[in-house]
């Protein structure tokens, strides 16, 4: 068989693929999540009635968690509050034990990341981790059917995960770029973005679609 | 879609994207190498961006090859932010190396460099011409047969269970 007409049955072979595939059933509702924070769709008839509630409810515990884990870092953003956030950024590593002076010397480097006014996007909380207190698993005794709640203590153990930001970004691309200007890099540490699919707005949308 | 861009309204984006994405998707499935949570950041990012363009769109070309070119670059930016997806991974390879048993085609395909899926999926797949491929890759268009060439021997030698691996791919 010469190259031309086995490229002629490659290329047949390869144009009856299919062209459709089923994505993922959440992907919808995450995708509007996305729609919505950038404000680029609203919610519609029924849609916006039922979903008052729940995204009152939303605004509030967003609110709340917040001011949870805002801390100290951030006591002079109280403007950012009504920001949703849409990515985490999870810090790993860089954790050297240094002495404290140099620890509060970091974390004021670190808050005064987070107070940057940015126009793409928002710190909206954010806070760093002691060492692990617990390890808690489901584990299933396969002799009596059933599943019990181990608590180990998890004091030793791994501890690479020391913090976190939420942010509230105008796209993924806005949350790449705050994450690259973060001191944590400079320290030898990572810093792992994370898109948030809260539940919140997914639940909105089940709701909906039972009343209808 | 002008209830999309005019008003924002929800309804009107879910029909439009329950109409398109079975196609984006499975465009970009293939243009990543599989299924992945990066094909999921490319579907939402591609919506995102088509929905802030939509007031600006056109008609210079049908909605669908405007919504694949739309993920074509959200795929591509992946590749050159994340250089351990801008290659065939390791079990894209392996899977490809079964092949004499099955002769998988989207496996070979998920198998073959970036630059080489890019092409071969564009003109064999979706059946946009050498022309339309060179616009929407920055390349020239015999650059785009050269690199269509290279990609069907490449495949051809993944189907035969070959597993030279052609590193001249250059489009991203």
């Amino acid at each position: 068989m010469t190259h031309h007409s086995s490229d002629e049955h490659l290329a047949e072979a390869l144009g009856k693929l299919p062209h459709e595939k089923a994505p993922p059933a959440e992907l919808e509702d995450a995708t509007v999540l996305q729609l919505r924070r950038a404000g680029l769709v609203g919610r519609s008839g029924t849609q916006r009635r039922a979903g008052l509630n729940l995204s009152t409810w939303a605004l509030a515990a967003s609110i709340a968690a917040i001011a949870f884990v805002g801390g100290s870092v951030f006591a002079n953003r109280g403007a950012v509050a009504e920001a949703q956030p849409t990515f985490a950024l999870l810090l790993y590593g860089a954790d050297t034990g240094e002495d404290s002076a140099t620890r509060v010397a970091r974390a004021a480097e670190y808050s005064a990341w987070a107070n940057v006014e940015r126009t793409d996007a928002r710190i909206v909380g954010g806070e760093a981790l002691g060492r692990s207190v617990a390890a808690i698993a489901a584990v299933r005794n396969v002799a009596r059917g059933s599943d019990s709640v181990v608590i180990a203590d998890d004091s030793s153990g791994p501890n690479d995960f020391v913090g976190y930001f939420l942010v509230s970004a105008r796209d993924r691309e806005a949350a790449v770029l705050l994450a690259r200007d973060h001191p944590h890099l400079k320290y030898g540490g990572r810093v792992i973005v994370r898109r948030i699919n809260p539940t919140n707005g997914a639940l909105a949308t089940i709701e909906n679609d039972r009343q209808r | 879609m002008r209830a999309v861009a005019a008003n924002g309204d929800e309804s009107a984006f879910r029909s439009l994207y329950r109409r398109h994405t079975p196609a984006l998707y499975a465009f970009a499935c293939r243009l990543m190498g599989g299924e992945s949570a990066d094909v999921d950041d490319v579907i939402q990012d591609a919506w995102l961006r088509a929905v802030r363009g939509l007031p600006e769109f056109g008609w210079r070309s049908s909605l669908r090859t405007w919504l694949s070119s739309i993920v074509l670059n959200c795929c591509r930016e992946r590749w050159r932010e994340r250089p351990e997806i801008q290659d065939a991974s390791a079990d894209a390879v392996a899977r490809a190396g079964d092949l004499n048993l099955r002769m998988d085609l989207e496996a070979a395909l998920a198998a073959l460099p970036r630059g080489y899926r890019a092409v071969l999926i564009l003109h064999d797949v979706e059946g946009y011409t050498h022309d339309e491929i060179a616009e929407r890759l920055g390349v020239q268009p015999g650059t785009s047969k050269s690199q269509l060439f290279h990609a069907r021997r490449a495949l051809r030698e993944r189907l035969s269970g070959g597993t030279s691996k052609d590193t001249t791919a250059t489009a991203s």
